[in-house]
């Protein structure tokens, strides 16, 4: 159980969609609170991810499906909390951890009709070293629903803390544990 | 001699108005303006604002809450990922 009072949060991308359509009670309520306390903060890496995502679905769509697409892209915009820029001190972090971790731990997602392609799923890790680093420089735990990814960062972290003086730990919290 | 006029900071215009509240609410305020040597509309004032930064709050709270319903709501889990913004495409030909 984290408290909503302890924050403010970094919100990972898929964490905060994952809150959004929970149908949990007890996590439903926790997101509620913690809105009534703070604004979510997110990278600017993830509205890069959650545009691109709109935009491809947009895309795709036909013309009835996409104008509910354009919708919810418009209804996400408007609930935008603190925006974190990729500014030098995160780019320095970021490139130190891209440096001890070059390649993502897991594998590309696999569904059985679809495959996550290998360069897309570098893209996705690089993605998510960014988000990380924005909470290591931003001194916030890092909400996630991702725990390969971001439990491979903390480690490393942990591992060679003379690269990341005055920072630190990467304190990564799974959604499913926050209520 | 030029003597520059000095302006008070503006301060919000103010009301003359009645209301009726609860009397322990009032004699707990009086209490409150007492020890603290100012007077009662100063005391009721900053309790109102209080309440009223509040309930805004958390009306933006309910308000962003249904934004981010509206956002991911309607979206199956495969189009859920792309949002995500992890890119899955068809197996076939890979």
């Amino acid at each position: 159980m984290v408290d909503p009072a302890w924050g403010p949060f970094l919100f990972d991308t898929s964490a905060e969609s994952w809150l959004a359509r929970t149908r949990e009670p007890g996590l439903e309520r926790w997101f509620a609170e913690y809105l009534s306390r703070h604004p979510v903060h997110v990278s600017a890496v993830t509205v890069v991810e959650r545009i691109r995502g709109y935009a491809l679905l947009w895309q795709r769509a036909g013309a009835g499906r996409a104008g509910r697409i354009e919708a919810a892209r418009v209804a996400y915009l408007s609930g935008l909390g603190r925006v974190w820029p990729l500014d030098g001190s995160i780019a320095i972090v970021a490139g130190e951890i891209m440096a001890l971790l070059p390649d993502p731990p897991t594998p590309p997602r696999r569904t059985h009709k679809l495959v996550e392609s290998r360069q897309e799923r570098l893209v996705r890790w690089r993605f998510d070293v960014m988000i990380a680093a924005t909470a290591l420089v931003a001194g916030m735990p890092l909400i996630h629903n991702n725990p390969a990814d971001f439990e491979a960062i903390r480690s490393a972290i942990e591992r060679t803390p003379g690269r990341f003086p005055k920072l630190g730990p990467l304190q990564p919290i799974r959604c499913a544990s926050l209520a | 001699m030029n003597r520059k006029t000095r302006r008070a900071p503006a301060s919000p215009a103010k009301r003359r108005t009645t209301v009726t509240i609860p009397a322990d609410s009032l004699a707990h305020a009086k209490r409150i303006a007492s020890a603290r040597h100012s007077n009662l509309s100063a005391v009721i004032s900053e309790a109102l604002s209080e309440g009223l930064r509040r309930h805004a709050e958390a009306e933006r709270s309910q308000q962003v809450f249904m934004l981010y319903k509206r956002a991911f709501g309607t979206f199956s889990d495969d189009e859920l990922l792309l949002l995500d913004g992890v890119i899955l495409d068809p197996t076939r030909g890979r």
